[in-house]
């Protein structure tokens, strides 16, 4: 019988261990996802398919922000706000989330960042005139995967340690008009000057 | 879950007569109610009385906010998306309203997000007949005995095969339990279950409580007659 027992454990773990991870956004009412129109709004995200969100993991405990780059971006986009039933809410991509090239029980480093989706990526939103883009502090956690529930990433309480807190999109400014307009004047001052000379 | 769920009553409540001209038919139906106390953090636990439609916004109204309730994917092996509560309504991660069903046999993790816990109570009919089905796919299940009964799984005519196990989730302590293993009925293990240092166990589901069941070998189902009569 001990052979039995031990030859089902052993199955047991290679079935989990083999099981691709899991993580739950599980970003609640608390933990929601805000906009920030730089005139002092702030609200929760809304309007469907306006917003994207991306998770960015690296398959180690101890990341800090700057290692977390388009590359470490999981494939799978979800998206933020699309109703105004649970605006500022994730959606989409999956929730449980299964990690791409991630096993079941490993430690990763996470962090959620969000977009306009008209800007394609986070990193083209933070660069572009009208775009809204935010991310989270950097969490830690171990996955899930098989029957292991899949662990929150957010709560507004950092219980469980390494879980994150909501984070807010803001608002590249546009170039007011006057703005233009008194840069143009300049150059054409400047055209003028070099054409008296 | 604490398991003060307890199936309070069972009440003989309906009865439908038919007449015809060769015999009298009697429908009889029992009605009941389970109460449970949903404690913080995920409760393994089940719905085992058929309501209108078994949908966990008739199941569980009236919820805080932030609930969640997650079933298990047979086909994929893995935990279905979970569906959340906002405003009393339940949610499927599209923000569209649930139609997520809780029937009797399978199981589900609730999530409490409060610090206290949530007495729901499920009302419904009891399931009876003689064709009681719980499908047992390969690997990992997660289910309930079909009918409101704690009953030592080996004398409700569970079928266990060599090698499943059966693993139960502490809603205290935030983890699952040691599992127990089926290695057959034997001298000295009359259920046929051994728990992890080889002492005789008799799983035994509380009333309200779901459970998972890792079953080696292919599928087949538990199927079951159940009268509260008999």
């Amino acid at each position: 019988m001990k052979k039995t027992l031990i030859t089902l454990a052993v199955l047991v773990a290679a079935i989990t261990s083999h099981g691709q991870g899991t993580v739950q956004y599980a970003n609640t009412s608390t933990t929601l996802i805000q906009t920030n129109n730089l005139n002092g709004g702030i609200g929760s995200a809304v309007g469907v398919g306006l917003y994207s969100v991306g998770l960015y993991v690296v398959a180690s405990a101890g990341a800090v922000d700057a290692d977390f780059t388009l590359a470490t971006r999981q494939p799978t986009i979800g998206t933020v706000g699309n109703s105004t039933a649970a605006a500022g809410r994730i959606a989409g991509g999956g929730n449980p989330y299964t990690l791409t090239g991630i096993g079941a029980g490993a430690v990763i480093s996470f962090q959620l960042r969000a977009w306009s989706t008209s800007a394609g990526s986070y990193e083209v939103a933070v660069v572009t005139p009208g775009a809204y883009a935010g991310k989270s502090l950097v969490g830690s956690t171990t996955t899930g995967g098989g029957i292991t529930l899949p662990p929150a990433l957010f709560s507004n309480t950092g219980s469980p340690v390494g879980t994150v807190p909501g984070f807010q999109m803001t608002l590249n400014p546009v170039p007011e008009p006057s703005t233009i307009a008194l840069g143009a004047f300049g150059l054409l001052a400047a055209w003028m000057i070099r054409r008296r000379k | 879950m604490k398991t003060n769920a307890i199936l309070l009553a069972i009440a003989l409540a309906a009865a439908g007569i038919a007449t015809s001209k060769a015999q009298t038919v009697y429908s009889v139906n029992s009605v009941g109610f389970i109460g449970l106390s949903l404690g913080p953090g995920y409760s393994l636990m089940a719905n085992q009385l058929n309501n209108t439609n078994n949908k966990i916004s008739t199941l569980f109204p009236n919820m805080p906010d932030d609930c969640q309730l997650i079933k298990w994917d047979a086909a994929s092996q893995g935990f279905g998306s979970a569906d959340f509560t906002g405003g009393g309504v339940w949610y499927d991660q599209d923000f569209n309203v649930a139609t997520t069903t809780l029937s009797p046999g399978e199981g589900a993790f609730f999530f409490n997000p409060g610090a206290t816990s949530i007495p729901v109570t499920l009302v419904g009919e009891v399931p009876q007949g003689t064709n009681l089905t719980v499908n047992l796919p390969a690997n990992y299940a997660l289910i309930s005995v079909i009918t409101p009964q704690a009953s030592p799984l080996h004398t409700i005519g569970f079928p266990a095969t060599p090698d499943m196990q059966y693993i139960t989730f502490s809603s205290v302590a935030q983890s699952y339990s040691p599992a127990y293993s089926f290695v057959g009925v034997q001298p000295g293990y009359d259920s046929g279950w051994s728990d992890g240092d080889f002492n005789p166990v008799n799983p035994t589901p509380a009333v309200g409580q779901g459970f998972f069941l890792f079953n080696a070998l292919s599928a087949s189902s538990w199927v079951r007659s159940f009268n509260v009569n008999n």
